[in-house]
This record gives structure tokens, sequence and C-alpha cells, in this order.
């Protein structure tokens, strides 16, 4: 009675991204997830303030930017969210007594947003090559108010009444998940059909990621 | 952070250069680099590429009360923002650096104080409510001359943005949503567009459009705010250096120029947009990436085989349920053990 | 899982050729339990008998023991100078670390000079050390550099690509430009032509070549040439 119906519901919508699109960083990623587009832009490893230097591993900093406004509890948010995922991906211990910056900017935020920052984070990530255990790919789901499942939803799909809202992120070695965002009110049940909908549908995500460094590096 | 050093004979070499007329990019003295505007899905967004400076502008709006000084005027309020994204020099989040000030001090100079937007017609009821206008500068990439790209996309965003309409009957006022009523443009009596000139010499030579290596070779630089109409709206002069009468005047020949190509371009902008909003074909950002690069990258959606997956999900839960039960059992078992 | 050759990304297992198990593993790669692990997205190389590593395209250099670099001094403090090399943090340069130079005969280095230099030590965990001579106390090309010329900024990727043996770029502009040139593995290249104008096409010749492979290189050279003669 959950599974997707259409097969409008059960894809991730057209991926665009292009890498190095900044001059000025040393590695930076534009991704367009359908509409919802997001920038990442990475820094480092390089040189640390005195106060917040590590001497065995290399210190993160996150930044989030939004489109409008100063940056509130949102944006916060999202910044932790990141830079734990951010904390498990990098090994940090190769570079001590650095810094690694990543700077986001909102560009367009229509649906499934987590999961296109935490896409182009780990776009900007490869592009900078910075030594990584594996890479990460995030996806969204929601349960809506018929108990359907749909994956990637639009901003107007997330805005209507669900019954819950879920974003899972995997690693690309064992496809396990490493970190799960979730609300709403689900079963049991309901949240395993979720989760391994989004993993079938993170495969998607790592190829994309393969392509596109494949195209940059022959 | 730590900015990248520039060495004496970086600087000696553009020196040299500029005083043979050739700059490092292969442009002749009064070019600009390549500029694109691309606007997004969003009413009153829009990014400016001028070479590699990168802004992005995001022009907002609310219902505030408005100044106790100008009861039936809307407000307009201009923020740039110095992302630590465009460069190892700027900081993150905090107090602004001398040159944001200097930045956003100049922004608001040629867009508030030029009157460009009519904040008149802002006015919902005098002295209660105004609309206030917000525009965000966000600066992606530094690669010099900051000001002028970022008032050619803070103008673009401008004349991109809607608002909301309003219906005011007696003290009730409504906001109406996009779905009731058509969003309604604001009115905007010109556009001013800032035009740098770059001194090198103790003004003996000018460029334009200097970038970012160019910037910090020269002695100063000089900032001419002006519109299609040849209406000067700012001028601003900084730096260590002196010039003369008939260099000025030489400049702002050279800016009526630039605006007006600037203004094509961006009154070009704004109606491929339009037309591909009312075509339905697609706009923003993602149809701004052009695939043929190395570095971009498209993928179309694919259908995602999700088939067996709730049978799955609900062995899953049947078997935790499962080892949930036992486990209560044994429990049971080794206390009532534990009773005898 | 990755072959030799091919493309492939963090977290992606490598296939080993017949060895006999000893291998020596590269930058890029790392092991965790039995496998092989790609740490940096990159092409995966192998060199007989059994080194495997990862070449891969990043523009921030971190220092490596024994590699050349071009540095700005930006700072003097005792007996050293502090040279900006691009890496997180800036190398030392001793006094006494160029040629002919003495307790009492220092050199003539001023702040804002460029120096080509050696990597004594490069370790993550101490600051990086610079000399301008060699183990026999000769400067043998490294030292400051003077008398005009450009610098540039490239990826280290394109750098390694310029130096290798199979690159045409350098041969194909020398053969009509005459440059003299200083490559720092930092991503950071000293060029000086005869005139400033070919100074700055030879500067975005180089620039521009980070994509291309060599029969693009030696059509965009001979485009060049042409449109320099044609002045």
């Amino acid at each position: 009675m959950m599974l997707p119906t259409g097969s409008e519901q059960c894809q991730l919508r057209k991926m665009l991204g292009e890498l190095s699109r900044l001059s000025q960083p040393d590695g930076s990623a534009m991704l367009c997830q359908g509409t919802s587009t997001s920038l990442a832009a990475v820094y480092g490893p390089r040189d640390v303030r005195i106060s917040k230097e590590l001497v065995d591993r290399a210190t993160m900093d996150i930044v989030y930017k939004p489109k409008t406004g100063l940056p509130g509890n949102d944006a916060r948010f999202l910044e932790r969210i990141i830079r734990s995922t951010c904390e498990n991906m990098i090994l940090v211990k190769q570079h001590p007594r650095t810094s690694i910056d990543v700077i986001v900017q909102e560009m367009q935020d229509s649906g499934s947003y987590l999961s296109c920052c935490l896409n182009a984070v780990t776009l900007a990530l490869l592009d900078a090559c910075l030594p990584l255990k594996y890479t990460v790919a995030a996806v969204t789901c929601i349960i809506n108010r018929e108990g359907e499942l749909h994956l990637d939803p639009t901003k107007s799909q997330e805005a209507e009444l669900n019954q819950a809202h879920m974003t899972f992120v995997f690693d690309s070695i064992d496809r396990n998940v490493i970190a799960c965002y979730a609300q709403g009110c689900y079963t049991t049940q309901q949240y395993h059909t979720c989760l391994m909908a989004c993993q079938a549908a993170s495969k998607e995500v790592f190829s994309y990621y393969r392509e596109a460094l494949t195209k940059k590096l022959t | 952070m730590r900015d990248i050093p520039f060495s004496n004979c970086e600087r000696d070499f553009i020196i040299q250069a500029i005083e043979q007329r050739s700059r490092l990019d292969g442009r002749g003295v009064y070019d600009y680099r390549k500029m694109q505007l691309t606007f997004g899905e969003d009413r009153g967004c829009c990014q400016m590429e001028l070479g590699n400076s990168i802004v992005m502008t995001q022009v907002s709006c609310e219902v505030t009360p408005p100044k106790q000084t100008r009861p039936s005027e809307g407000i307009l309020f201009v923020n740039v923002e110095l992302s630590p994204m465009a460069s190892p020099t700027f900081e993150p989040g905090g107090r602004m650096s001398d040159f944001g000030v200097e930045l956003n001090r100049l922004l608001e100079r040629c867009l508030k104080e030029s009157r460009c937007v009519d904040t008149e017609s802002l006015c919902i009821m005098a002295g209660l409510k105004v609309w206030t206008i917000r525009v965000d500068c966000h600066v992606l990439n530094y690669d010099g001359n900051l000001v002028d790209c970022c008032s050619a996309s803070a103008i673009a965003a401008l004349a991109h943005f809607r608002r909301p309409d309003v219906s005011v009957s007696g003290e009730e006022v409504t906001i109406h949503t996009l779905d009731e009523r058509d969003p309604i443009p604001l009115s905007i009596h010109h556009m001013p567009l800032c035009v740098t000139f770059a001194f090198f010499s103790q003004g003996k030579y000018l460029l334009v459009d200097p970038s970012l290596k160019e910037e910090k070779v020269m002695d100063g630089k000089m900032v001419i705010g002006m519109n299609k109409h040849r209406e000067i709206c700012t001028l601003q002069m900084s730096g260590n250096m002196l010039i003369m009468k008939d260099q000025v005047l030489r400049c702002s020949n050279i800016a009526v120029v630039k605006v007006t190509e600037i203004t094509e371009l961006i009154q070009k902008s704004l109606q491929a947009d339009s037309l591909a909003r009312s075509k339905g074909q697609p706009f923003g950002f993602p149809a701004a990436i052009e695939t043929r690069k190395v570095t971009a990258n498209e993928k179309k959606s694919e259908v995602i085989d999700v088939v067996g997956i709730e049978e799955k999900a609900e062995q899953i839960v049947q078997c935790a349920e499962e080892s949930d039960e036992e486990r209560r059992r044994r429990r049971k078992k080794r206390r009532r053990r534990r009773l005898e | 899982m990755c072959e030799v050759g091919g493309i492939g990304l963090p977290g992606d297992k490598i296939v080993d050729k017949e060895t006999d198990g000893r291998i020596v593993l590269g930058p890029g790669l790392r092991k965790e339990t039995e496998h092989v692990l790609m740490t940096k997205p990159g092409k995966l190389c192998f060199k007989d008998p059994n080194i495997y590593w990862v070449d891969s395209h990043h523009k921030r250099y971190i220092p490596v023991r024994g590699e050349n670099v071009l540095g700005v001094v930006t700072n003097k403090s005792g007996d050293t100078f502090k040279v900006d090399i691009g890496g997180s943090e800036q190398a030392s340069l001793s006094y006494l670390a160029f040629e002919g130079a003495t307790k009492r005969n220092r050199p003539d280095v001023k702040i804002g000079d460029q120096v080509f230099c050696k990597l004594l030590v490069a370790s993550k965990h101490t600051e990086p050390e610079v000399v301008c001579i060699d183990s026999s106390g000769k400067s043998n090309g490294l030292g400051v550099i003077r008398d005009g010329g450009m610098t540039i900024t490239t990826p280290c990727n394109h750098i390694r690509k310029i130096l290798s043996p199979d690159c045409v770029l350098l041969k194909t502009l020398g053969n009509s430009l005459p440059y003299e040139i200083a490559i720092g593995m930092n991503g950071k290249i000293w060029i000086k032509g005869r005139t400033t104008k070919e100074t700055i096409a030879l500067t975005n010749a180089i620039a521009c070549a980070e994509y291309m492979n060599n029969e693009q290189i030696s059509l965009m050279c001979r485009k060049l040439v042409n449109s320099l003669s044609g002045f």
C-alpha cells in the first residue's frame, strides 16, 4: 500500500552539476537536483588560527549562507548536519594542525534541499581532492497523507500535510546509513521501506559522482 | 586568514605591461571582461559573472512600519555579504571588514540616493505599513572589480523582482498570495550602474574593470555611478593619487559607453528570462550550466527499482520483533530462576 | 573496485595485479584490514615491481620532501626568512642556505622577493624547511629570481603534466618563442620571454593547456605563434 505507484514518484530529479565552478577556492561544485541548487566551496588544508589548532587532526569549519537575511537557527542546524557528515567522511588525521573550511551557499531551495547541500559538499570535497574515507550520497523522501512514498520531493510536495519527511545519508563502500534526519510520524515498517527505497536511489547519486569525476579527470 | 602574497616581480611586470598598453588577459585598456547574467527560479534572484568575479543577489520584501521621518515611503535596504568562499582573506561571519563597509556604502549610495526605485509606490498605509525591500548581494568569487559586478547584479535583481499584490479596505490590509493575484514588479525609474577605473603611475595610465592582480598594484581607483541617460549618480575616488580634471571628464565619457552596454545586456537577459518563463522553457540556474564543459555533467532521472522492498522491510521488522520476543522470554525465565 | 589505469573514487578497493602480496602504497591510498582503499579521486597508476599510487587533480599544495618549489619571502626574523610556498604553513629558509653565504656575507634577499628552492624537511607535523643549495653547497639553478618575468599559478596536476616527458607543451612553445622558466611543484610557474607581450602570451598558453591533449597543444601553439607574428 505504501510503495510508490507512479514512475514519477520513484525517481530522482535530473542532476546537473559543475565542478571547479569558482576560481578562488581549492575545490568547488554547483549542484542542481531538479531546480534545487546549492553551491559548495572548500578551502584546505590551509593555515589555522592558533586558538583553533588541533595537534592531531584538521580543524573543520563549516559556514552555511542563506540567500536572504542573516543566518539564523536553520542555518546553524544545517551547518551541524554538514559538519558531522564531513567529519565522518574526511580523513582529518592526515592533515594535523591545518584547517579545512567548507562554505555552502543557498542558491535555490525547491525541495529536498538538505540532500542537495550534502551532495554538493561531497562533490566539492572530491574536486578539492581531500583524503576521504568514502563518498556519501544523501536522498530525501516523504510519506504523504495517503501513506505513499515519494522520492526526492519538490517544495510544493514538501509543503503539503505529509506524514513524514526523511533524509538518509549513505556511504559508498557498503551503502550503510551514516546519518538520518526524520520528522513526522511513521511505523517501523514504513521507516525500513523508506530506508531501502532511498538506499536503492543512492546508487544513482554515486553513479553521478563517478560520471562527473571521470569526465573531469580524463 | 593569510592572503596569498604578491611578489615584487609580479608587481613590476604588471606595471611594465600596463605602460606598454597590454594586460595579462589580453584585453584592451577600455575592455570589460566577459559578462553573463543568470536569473534564478525565484523572482529577484540574479547572478552576475564578470570574468571570474561572481556575485549573486537576492531581493526580498516584507511589510514593516515606515521610518518616522518619511511616513509615506517604503524602505530600501542594501546588504553586501563578503562570503568566505569568495576569497581566502574574507573572514566568516562577525564584523565587516573595511573593504566590505566601503562596498556596502558605495552600493547604498548608488541605489538609494539615486532614487532609482520609486519608494512612494511601496507605501501601503501611510504612517503604518510600508514594504521594506531588502537587497542581499552575496559575493561568491572575488577576482577584482566587485563594485561594478555588485551594482549590475543588484539593479538587475530589482528589475526582476515581483512583490505580492495588496489590497486595502478601511483598516484591513490583505496580502494576496501568488495564486490569487499576479505579483507586481517594482517601479524602477532608471538603472544606475557603477564603472570602475584603476589608475597607475600617479594617474598617468588608466584601466577599466581591473582584475584582482591589477587591483593589488593600482595607486587608486575612481568609481562612477551613472545611468543610460548620462546622469551621474555617484562618484568616488580612493587611494593615494591626484588626477587631473580632464582625466575625470574622460572617464565619465568612457562610463557613458560602458553603462549603455551593460544596460543593454541587462535588458536583453531580462527579456530572455521572461520569454523562457512564458514559453515554459527551462530557466534558472540549471539552464545556465553548459554541459559541454569538461567540468560539467548531467544525469537524466531514472526510475529506481523498488520492487520487493516492502516485503523486505516487513521481514526486517518481523525479525526484530521475534528477537525482541525471544529476549523478553529469556529475561522472564532468568527472573523466575532467580526467584526460585 | 578500481583497476589500474581506471578512474576511481574514495572508498574504491583496488585490484591487485599478480604481485606476491607485498605492495608499496603511494599517495591517495590507504590500507584498511585486508583491503587497499583509495582516498582520493583520480587515476590509479602502477609501476613495476609493486608500486601503486593515485594521480589526482588538486589545487592546494601539500609539501613533499625534495620537491622544487617557487615561493615568496614574506618575513625576515632572526636567522631565517619565512617563505610562502602555498602550503598550509609557511616554510623557513635559513640565511646560510644560499650559495656562498656565510655569517658575515648575508644574501641579498628582500621581502616580496621570489625564491626558487628545494624542500629539505616536509612532514605534516613540523614546519617545512627549504634551501637554495644542493648537498654540495652549489646553487644549481636555485635562488632568488630577479630581473623581470611573470609568475602564474596553476593546479598542481597541471605542473606534473607539463613536466612529464610525454608532454610537448614546453618544447613546442620553445621552438618559436625562446623563454626562461622556473617550475615549482607547488603550482607556481615563473616565465620570462623576450618581450612583455611574449611573456603574456606564454603565460596564457600554459594556463589554458590544462585540459588539452598533445595534438590540441601543438595546434594551440601554432595559432599563438601566428597571431604573435601578425602584430
